[in-house]
């Protein structure tokens, strides 16, 4: 279902959507948006989505890394369940390190859809599922610095751990007010401080404890079996 | 006559996401509770009295809602009382309430599409998107199976093989850490072996064609257009401001005239679909049964 | 034409000075039944790899592979793929997909086939192997047996004229591992699919195939029809250890014309070839019964409340410092046993102590600290680390030294990664990690599962050399010749409840059935012989008899 069939178009749109026009649209008076906002939010975010989901199948992933794409959302999914361990900002993170960008980008998305299997769906899963999904594929587009620093990779951690909340605020300031105003952003924004916080941590917490082990693993299976 | 989860996973699907869709699309109360009532009915009927947690969840958001957000929103006239300074408004009341039902009734929606949609047929949804990607979505799916019986087994064995050293606080936490790391070692040499089991059997060889069992018949085709059509029938007049109403600063109520009653009609018949389909089953049956 | 021939290959790996295959050539038959055997790490794994295009290791290569007559690298991938079948060890790992039906698919999916086509193959292969009610089914809840059938059969789904198989009943218990021989037989049999196979468990695979290949580091130094090939094995190959009970009683024993290759014909052509009048060796005493060190009375264990009894009423009494087999066919309850001696479950009824002390004795840890240890079935539940080494470190800091008393020598293998190690290697590494927290009782859940016949011995070592330390070794298996060959006393569990508990001679020559091969070859000629070697000892011990050349 390849609807848009210039590449180069359809990656325009990918970064234009979420990041330019879901902004615009935001930020229009309410007379224009009516109490819509929710709706058209939703909606968008869905385009992004498919847009970003439906590329892939041109994309050469080969079989092995495939199979690791699938292998780490698991374990991100089976990791959300254990009780202390919230590791999915980490795994995606690193999976877009060690297998590339578009890996990241699914290994995310994939992670955010699937737990939500299990967590409970609702109106938020497209907007996890892009959060995720494009924090790894930045970390992919990064990897070459991130990978040679550490601090710089912890400093990813807490950004995306911050960036992924702003982004669900959006969410949540459209649903509880019916609209959007920046006031209210920042008031949603100051109440979810506190988890944004914990969140960015945790997220720093995990990339440190898991950077050298998951890279060791990867690195080994990239040596001995080829990706 | 088939029932509902029978039926073709994209109809099905589409039911079910245009009946979600359209209850984010509205703020008006009648509708909502409709939503609410079919979408709560349906899944009484598939799961029977259990699933009290979920129940008590989703039914205890709207009055959640409704306490909290007039905390927060200071708009409307008519004030209750005052807190900490801050108006605490009826109009706010009200708008909480019926964001909260809005969510519950999204949220049945959602637990009703997420308990149909066994990963077969999910599969056969995400193949429209991609079939690469469906099949990393099938596997996924399998790992998280296999995954969280070996985290079970391997917590059993670290335990058993006296791995824990007794009193040292720091060894409990890094416990959990262990299994996770244990489980992740594992996971990725078995992910190999999966791999070569999949070019053994030719993935990658070329075009691949998808195995499914379902097909559509006329059955599926009329269920997708009475789908799509009552949503048409619903979103058009909804699209024209027919629900539109204020909760700000005074509720004013929307224009009871004809659109007001095609939007939430034909909404309403969407809603019930599941429920009919379900019914005429059951009757079917129950004189099917008689006969004999 | 030969369906598949294999000139001069050797193959190094890229780190390697020694090729792991070298200038090996042969050549099968279209329908021909060949078993490829060896020690450890010989290179079996890597020939059979070698000859599927696309599961070739990273490697150097020469000599040529061709199958009907086309090189393999010329061969188109549609064809490489569904005219030759590979098959694995893990029966878990080689499933891609969360339904059976899905998993039979998954090949045809591969080569583009029509739905309507799929359908109907699926229909028909689920037939032929009788899982049609497991069709609907998410393979993860099916057992070992059915997963390795269900791999064979999404293989043979592509009608392949070749199937290579790489140790598959490896995994599997006993009776599992029968009904898929018994399976791969039938296909031979009824498609002419040409079958190759490595296995180091030859008791049933032997007496069915037409050619037996044996490898020894590297190099194929024997490929014919298994008697001949047998008939001309030195007396100390290594191969040999694995071989069927009546061709190792025929080497030890000194038999003489066609060599036996099953029980029958053991029992027909190479008993009668001894004077047989001494029935019995001199009766060994059984081992003084100590302290006991593990003790259930009257357990009674259910997994579930509403679910059946796994332990029905069972006492089972381990003395210290013996090596007890613990028996019995499938959901005899043997696992649970250990379960229950590990402190994971917990009887509802009965009393279970450890070295004296109830169970619930034991406050916090403390069980699990210098007293029990569970070595776990599976070993991957124990490794987490980039080496051997780290391995050990991870539990004590001081492994050396703690170490230093550990009957085998780890020192060659710390540098190596846990997962490459073989599965022998794997088990003691294992084995070593839990010792470190040194328990004065060892419980051991199916260790010689995978492992060929010098692995056994070289565990069985081990585990004799921890019982002089006074470690107590309580070992649940599925394998009766290793319970007759090393056991001290063992017990033959039924349906949760102990049926007897002797020494392995008195255990197995009283079942008739459950016992080991040897003791059935023996049966009737002597008494109590229940391994090879007391059955070898007692033909050399009788003589052969007098003027019977001519019938031999």
């Amino acid at each position: 279902m390849l609807l848009i069939r210039s590449e180069r178009l359809r990656r325009t749109l990918q970064f234009v959507l979420p990041f330019a026009v879901m902004p615009a649209v935001l930020l229009l008076p309410k007379e224009t948006m009516g109490q819509y906002y929710a709706f058209i939010s939703f909606v968008m975010v869905l385009c992004a989505l498919l847009l970003f989901l439906a590329g892939f199948d041109r994309r050469e992933l080969g079989t092995r890394r495939m199979i690791l794409v699938s292998v780490m959302t698991a374990l991100s999914v089976v990791g959300r369940l254990l009780p202390v361990i919230k590791p999915i900002t980490a795994l995606t993170v690193l999976s877009a390190l060690y297998l590339g960008k578009e890996a990241g980008f699914l290994v995310g998305a994939l992670s955010a859809v699937l737990s939500n299997f299990i967590m409970g769906h609702g109106p938020w899963t497209p907007f996890q599922m892009l959060a995720w999904g494009l924090i790894g594929l930045f970390a992919g587009i990064l990897s070459k610095p991130l990978l040679r620093s550490r601090l710089l990779l912890y400093g990813y951690g807490l950004l995306s751990g911050a960036a992924y909340s702003l982004l669900l605020d959006v969410w949540t300031t459209v649903w509880t007010y019916g609209e959007f105003t920046l006031d209210a952003y920042a008031a949603a924004i100051s109440t979810a401080l506190p988890y944004t916080i914990l969140y960015a941590v945790s997220n720093v917490l995990f990339l440190a404890l898991f950077a050298k082990p998951i890279g060791d693993k990867l690195h080994r299976i990239e040596v001995k079996y080829g990706l | 006559m088939r029932s509902f989860e029978t039926m073709n996973p994209a109809a099905v699907s589409v039911q079910l996401l245009l009946a979600a869709c359209i209850t984010l699309f509205c703020l008006e109360p009648s509708l909502l509770l409709i939503s609410l009532l079919c979408g709560l009915s349906y899944f009484v009927l598939r799961n029977g009295g259990g699933s009290r947690g979920f129940h008590l969840a989703a039914l205890g958001i709207p009055a959640l809602f409704a306490v909290l957000n007039p905390l927060w929103n200071q708009h409307g006239v008519t004030v209750l009382f005052f807190l900490n300074d801050r108006a605490y408004t009826l109009e706010a009341l009200c708008y909480g309430a019926v964001t909260g039902v809005r969510l519950a009734a999204v949220l049945y929606w959602f637990r009703n599409f997420s308990d149909l949609m066994t990963s077969e047929k999910l599969f056969y949804l995400f193949r429209f998107l991609s079939p690469k990607l469906a099949l990393i979505f099938t596997v996924a799916l399998r790992n998280i199976t296999l995954f969280r019986v070996q985290m079970h087994k391997i917590q059993e064995t670290q335990r058993a093989a006296g791995l824990y050293r007794e009193g040292h606080l720091i060894d409990d936490l890094r416990g959990g850490l262990r299994v996770f790391s244990i489980l992740l070692t594992w996971a990725l040499e078995n992910g190999i072996i999966t791999a070569s089991s999949m070019s053994a059997r030719g993935y990658g060889s070329g075009r691949r064609t998808s195995c499914t069992f379902y097909r559509w018949t006329r059955g599926d085709v009329i269920l997708l257009l009475l789908s799509l059509a009552l949503s048409a029938a619903s979103l058009v007049p909804i699209a024209y401001g027919a629900l539109k109403r204020e909760y700000y600063p005074v509720s004013v109520p929307p224009h009871y005239g004809a659109g007001y009653f095609l939007a939430v009609g034909a909404y309403t018949a969407l809603a019930l679909l599941p429920l009919i389909y379900a019914g005429k089953e059951a009757l079917t049956w129950h004189s099917l049964r008689s006969e004999i | 034409m030969a369906q598949l021939a294999v000139r001069n290959l050797t193959v190094t790996y890229p780190e390697c000075s020694t090729p792991v295959v070298s200038a090996v050539s042969f050549s099968l038959e279209a329908g021909e039944f060949a078993v490829l055997c060896g020690a450890t790490g010989c290179g079996k794994t890597t020939l059979l790899r070698m000859l599927k295009q696309e599961l070739r290791p990273k490697c150097t290569q020469s000599g040529t592979v061709t199958f009907a007559g086309v090189p393999l690298g010329g061969l188109d991938a549609r064809r490489s793929a569904s005219e030759i079948g590979f098959v694995m060890q893990h029966p878990e790992q080689q499933i891609v997909t969360d339904r059976v039906w899905h998993e039979l698919a998954f090949g045809l999916e591969n080569l583009g086939t029509e739905i309507a086509v799929m359908q109907r193959r699926i229909a028909e292969i689920a037939s032929y192997f009788g899982i049609e009610d497991l069709l609907e089914r998410d393979p993860a809840t099916l057992s070992g047996g059915q997963k390795q059938l269900l791999n064979l059969a999404s293989v043979m789904i592509m009608q392949p004229r070749l199937l290579l198989l790489d140790e598959p009943t490896a995994q599997l218990d006993p009776i599992a591992a029968s009904d898929f021989l018994t399976t791969l037989q039938r296909l031979n049999r009824d498609f002419s699919t040409t079958i190759l196979i490595a296995e180091h468990r030859l008791e049933e695979v032997i007496p069915i195939a037409d050619r037996l290949l044996v490898m020894e580091k590297g190099r194929l130094i024997a490929d014919a029809a298994p008697r001949e090939v047998l008939r001309r094995l030195p007396q100390d190959a290594p191969v040999l250890g694995g071989m069927p009970a009546a061709v190792r009683l025929w080497y030890e024993a000194g038999g003489e014309g066609e060599v036996p290759l099953s029980v029958a014909e053991a029992r027909r052509t190479l008993m009668p070839q001894f004077a047989n009048t001494v029935r019995a060796l001199p009766e060994k005493p059984a081992p003084p019964l100590t302290e006991p060190a593990a003790e259930l009375r009257e357990a009674w264990f259910r997994y579930e409340r509403r679910g059946r009894d796994v332990l029905t009423g069972l006492s089972l009494t381990v003395s210290t410092g013996e090596f007890y087999c613990l028996i019995g066919g499938n959901g005899a309850g043997k696992s649970t046993v250990l379960r229950v001696l590990s402190g994971v479950s917990q009887c509802y009824a009965g009393e279970v102590r450890v070295f004296g002390k109830r169970l619930r004795e034991y406050k916090g840890r403390s069980l699990h600290q210098g007293c029990v240890t569970l070595l776990p079935q599976d070993v991957g539940t124990l490794f987490l680390c980039n080496t051997a080494e780290e391995e050990l470190r991870e539990v004590d800091k001081h492994f050396s030294e703690k170490l230093r008393d550990f009957p085998f020598d780890l020192s060659p293998y710390l540098a190596m990664h846990p997962y490459d190690l073989s599965g022998g290697q794997q088990q003691i590494l294992a084995l070593a990690k839990v010792m470190l927290t040194e328990p004065r009782l060892l419980l051991l859940d199916e260790p010689t599962k995978g492992l060929d016949a010098a692995s056994k011995a070289q565990l069985a070592e081990v585990l004799h050399g921890l019982n002089a330390r006074g470690v107590t070794v309580l070992c649940v298996t599925h394998d009766i010749e290793f319970a007759a060959c090393h056991a001290d006393r063992c017990g033959f569990l039924s349906r949760g409840t102990l049926i007897a508990a002797d020494t392995p001679a008195a255990v197995f020559s009283g079942n008739a059935f459950y016992t080991t091969a040897a003791s059935r070859i023996s049966r009737g000629f002597y008494d109590r012989a229940v391994t090879v070697a007391d059955a070898a000892a007692l033909c050399r011990q009788n003589g052969r008899r007098k003027g019977d050349a001519a019938c031999s």
